[in-house]
């Protein structure tokens, strides 16, 4: 393991907004490893999407690089770059065509990236539905008729399409109740060992990270203010802001209570806005 | 439970579809007692929603719906007032906070003209100045340090906080006797939204509101309300002491919710969820609670 | 389907228009068979019935050569349908790409598309229209391109509108994340959203492209004679009001039921593809 799955150095990003320029993100840099979940949290703002974005090549850094198994990935990425990374959105019913059936929707990664016969695509889409717990007839249905949880389902079917070696999940289950989300982040995880992916887990919410990541990179204001491993982060969260992000969790037992108050004990009387 | 604010007995809800008729509340009955904040859980398309329309009066207009069951609001049963009447409540004897401030405020008016027009549903002579100074002593509770400011901005100029700050005092400021908070700050950053819950708990308890809140995590409930009950497909299914519930959850249901929320302290919580979720994972396709 | 029908009868206003339309293409479709004379749409003359008041042989009276007005109105009707479902299969595809392009695209395709077609809606249809068929010869094909001109440039900007809120969407980023080509993610994810509202506005417009190639022929530059055709009939008749009222009053009568009934209609059709905007 000498060379990281996906390095990312010194990523910048600047906005032109009518006159004014805005840093959404200054100087990121982090490796990803073969294998691993690493979670990118901040609140809005922070420039979390804008690395997601960046990673999966929607619009170019500003400055630095990102590189794939040691190639650089530059402005126009070639077919078999695209097929590698993938994406899984935060919003279930904007992220699927109403108007395009299930297995249309799914059918879309295999003709772009030439996988499989023609007449084994649809065999696979049944495939793919039933590697994420639907079963097989959803292709023909309509995603007006699905829910949310299941139309997540079929975004990440459709991610896992292209036989990616990355997925990007930008905060997939924060549109989901908890019971979803629960059912989601389990299937998640099991794909993940399953097919050995490497995950990019945007998110907020500490808590979802304590139970999916293996690294946290903490973003305040487009900058890295923290990257640990998960257990280091909770154990000992050094930045004030991280603090804050782990101390704004739902807690349920009582031993959640104590860390919590132990953590805003530790916070200077929130500032006003 | 004597003379409680916010009486609900057996309330059922159909929706006549075009082809067939979908009950969305079975008997449901709640209590909100004097200065009490009590939560009712569950997940989208629980009926948690409709039931906080119900009780403000929003869903009996549509012709398609069938409403049976009472509820009373301070003994007085809602069905046997007129229109005029129960507009006359909202937004004085009893006030809303939604999930989302931005889309909740009305964009094209400054704050201290909104605050204005909700001052008037209780005293409806009160003079611009008048609710400008009302405004800026609440909104410094609810620790605005410029009120001044806040009060001559439009919304779009605030943020998402100082917005969900505004929609709190705003909520506040004819001192109902009920409040009822639909999922409040969800649509916010986690921190903002842990403020804004920490606010509006401070808030009640020194002004002795009844909070009717709405929410799908139990977690964020815990803190937040005397007692709980719990929805599913459209029935109580548990109810008690918060405390309680959380201690002995008695519902598989509950003890589902329960172990679906992640935890801060505990990296396997969610793999160790899926026991005790699998039961009620069933796909369901009910979406009017959306 | 079931619902399309239930949510049309739930509205008076729509079952009307769903009549009006039905009498108007049926009677078009069927002119060679329920017309008294079918021969008068050419050139008959038949002096000894010239212009002749409303009568139990001809209910709507006879023109300058003794022609039956029913009979050349219902096929003024099928040319018109035809002239506007040919103008619309013409303006729509080319308005909808045009406007795929310019909204999807980016700026710089944008820019040059869009103030082209600010350019072509800038000028009064009418005017348009007429300035081409000045130079042109007035032939019914002519007619159908001079407002084929003047009708693609509302299609591309209503798709072009339609397209910058989808493009937001999530499935759009969805497919550039695959790799999807543009002309896919435009025709194929994109187009589906926007029917909608480009199959309420076509039906919408069918009434006004009736209207409008109306207005060209009374002015001369549409239709030439003998081809039926319901402005060049409202024209001649303005010459012979009060005395001859039939003469301009049916034939206007019978423009005003087409545009009312396909205005109708895609109000209903509104309603079923719930297209508020």
């Amino acid at each position: 393991m000498t060379v990281p799955l996906l390095a990312i150095n010194q990523l910048a990003k600047m906005f032109q907004l009518e006159g004014y320029q805005v840093h959404a993100v200054r100087g990121v840099t982090v490796d990803l490893w073969q294998g691993e979940c690493l979670a990118i949290v901040g609140e809005s703002g922070s420039g979390k999407s804008t690395v997601a974005n960046m990673i999966l090549g929607v619009y170019p850094p500003t400055s630095g690089q990102i590189s794939f198994k040691g190639q650089p990935l530059g402005a126009h990425r070639t077919k078999s770059q695209r097929r590698a990374i993938q994406l899984v959105q935060q919003n279930p019913f904007s992220s699927i065509n109403p108007s395009r059936r299930i297995g249309a929707t799914l059918k879309l990664p295999l003709d772009v990236h030439d996988i499989g016969t023609k007449g084994a695509r649809m065999t696979r889409v049944e495939e793919l539905l039933g590697e994420v717990g639907l079963p097989a007839d959803y292709a023909t249905r309509a995603p007006l008729t699905l829910s949310g949880g299941q139309c997540q389902r079929v975004a990440i079917a459709r991610a896992l399409a292209s036989q990616p070696e990355m997925i990007v999940l930008d905060e997939p289950t924060s549109a989901l109740d908890v019971l979803v989300q629960a059912r989601v982040l389990i299937l998640l995880n099991e794909l993940r060992r399953k097919r050995n992916l490497t995950y990019v887990f945007i998110t907020h919410d500490l808590a979802v990270v304590r139970n999916m990541a293996d690294r946290v990179a903490v973003l305040k204001d487009g900058q890295l203010v923290e990257l640990k491993s998960t257990h280091e982060i909770f154990d000992n969260p050094e930045h004030d802001y991280t603090r804050r992000l782990i101390s704004a969790s739902p807690v349920i037992t009582e031993e959640e209570r104590i860390m919590r108050n132990r953590l805003r004990e530790g916070l200077a009387m929130e500032a006003v806005e | 439970m004597k003379n409680p604010t916010l009486e609900i007995i057996d309330l059922s809800l159909s929706f006549k579809g075009l082809m067939e008729t979908t009950r969305v509340l079975h008997d449901v009955s709640l209590t909100i007692g004097q200065k009490e904040k009590v939560a009712l859980v569950g997940e989208s398309g629980s009926g948690k929603s409709v039931t906080a329309r119900l009780v403000l009066g929003l869903l009996q207009a549509q012709s398609k719906t069938r409403v049976s069951g009472t509820i009373n609001f301070e003994g007085r049963d809602l069905a046997l007032m007129t229109a005029r009447e129960r507009r006359q409540l909202r937004g004085s004897r009893m006030s809303m906070i939604f999930q989302d401030p931005v889309s909740a405020l009305n964009p094209v008016y400054r704050i201290e003209t909104q605050f204005h027009e909700v001052l008037k549903r209780n005293r409806p002579t009160i003079n611009l100045d008048d609710a400008r100074g009302e405004a800026t002593a609440i909104l410094g509770d609810v620790n605005i340090t410029e009120p001044e400011r806040v009060l001559k901005s439009f919304p779009f100029q605030l943020s998402g906080g100082m917005n969900q700050r505004v929609m709190i005092a705003m909520g506040l400021i004819n001192e109902p006797t009920l409040l009822i908070a639909d999922e409040p700050g969800t649509a916010l950053d986690v921190t903002v939204q842990d403020q804004t819950l920490r606010l509006m708990h401070d808030m009640v308890e020194e002004r002795g509101t009844s909070v009717f809140f709405i929410s799908h995590n139990l977690g964020v409930v815990r803190e937040f309300s005397d007692r709980l009950y719990v929805i599913y497909q459209g029935r109580i299914v548990e109810e008690g002491k918060t405390e309680d519930v959380f201690a002995n959850p008695k519902h598989p249901y509950t003890r589902a919710l329960l172990a679906a929320v992640p935890s801060i302290t505990s990296g396997d919580t969610i793999s160790d969820a899926i026991n005790d979720t699998s039961a009620f994972l069933a796909p369901r396709e009910v979406h009017w609670d959306a | 389907m079931k619902r399309a029908v239930r949510i049309i009868f739930a509205t008076p206003l729509s079952v009307i228009g769903v009549i009006l339309i039905g009498l108007v293409v049926g009677s078009a479709i069927l002119a060679d068979f329920i017309t008294p004379f079918p021969s008068h749409r050419g050139t008959v003359v038949d002096f000894d019935n010239f212009n002749q008041p409303p009568d139990w042989t001809n209910i709507m009276g006879t023109d300058l050569v003794g022609r039956d007005l029913f009979t050349r109105i219902i096929y003024a009707y099928r040319i018109s349908l035809i002239l506007g479902i040919v103008v619309l299969l013409l303006a729509v595809p080319l308005g909808v790409t045009v406007g795929l392009m310019a909204g999807y695209l980016g700026p710089r395709v944008r820019f040059v598309l869009m103030r082209t077609t600010e350019v072509f809606l800038s000028i009064p249809p009418l005017v348009l229209a007429m300035s081409i068929m000045g130079v042109l010869e007035p032939t019914l094909i002519n007619g159908m391109m001079a407002v084929t001109v003047m009708w693609w440039p509302w299609y591309s900007r209503l798709v072009h509108n339609l397209t910058l809120a989808e493009r937001e969407e999530g499935y759009v980023l969805a497919a550039e994340v695959i790799g999807a080509s543009r002309f896919h993610i435009m025709f194929v994810e994109i187009l589906p959203n926007c029917f909608p509202a480009i199959l309420t506005k076509m039906t919408l417009d069918l009434g006004f492209v009736i209207l409008i190639a109306s207005s060209l022929s009374f002015l001369g530059l549409g239709v030439q004679p003998p081809t039926p055709d319901l402005g060049s009939m409202v024209a001649e008749g303005a010459r012979y009001l009060p005395d001859s009222w039939w003469l301009t009053v049916f034939p206007g009568l019978a423009i005003l039921v087409a545009v009312f009934g396909f205005n109708l209609l895609g109000d209903a059709m509104r309603e079923v593809l719930g297209t508020h905007q």
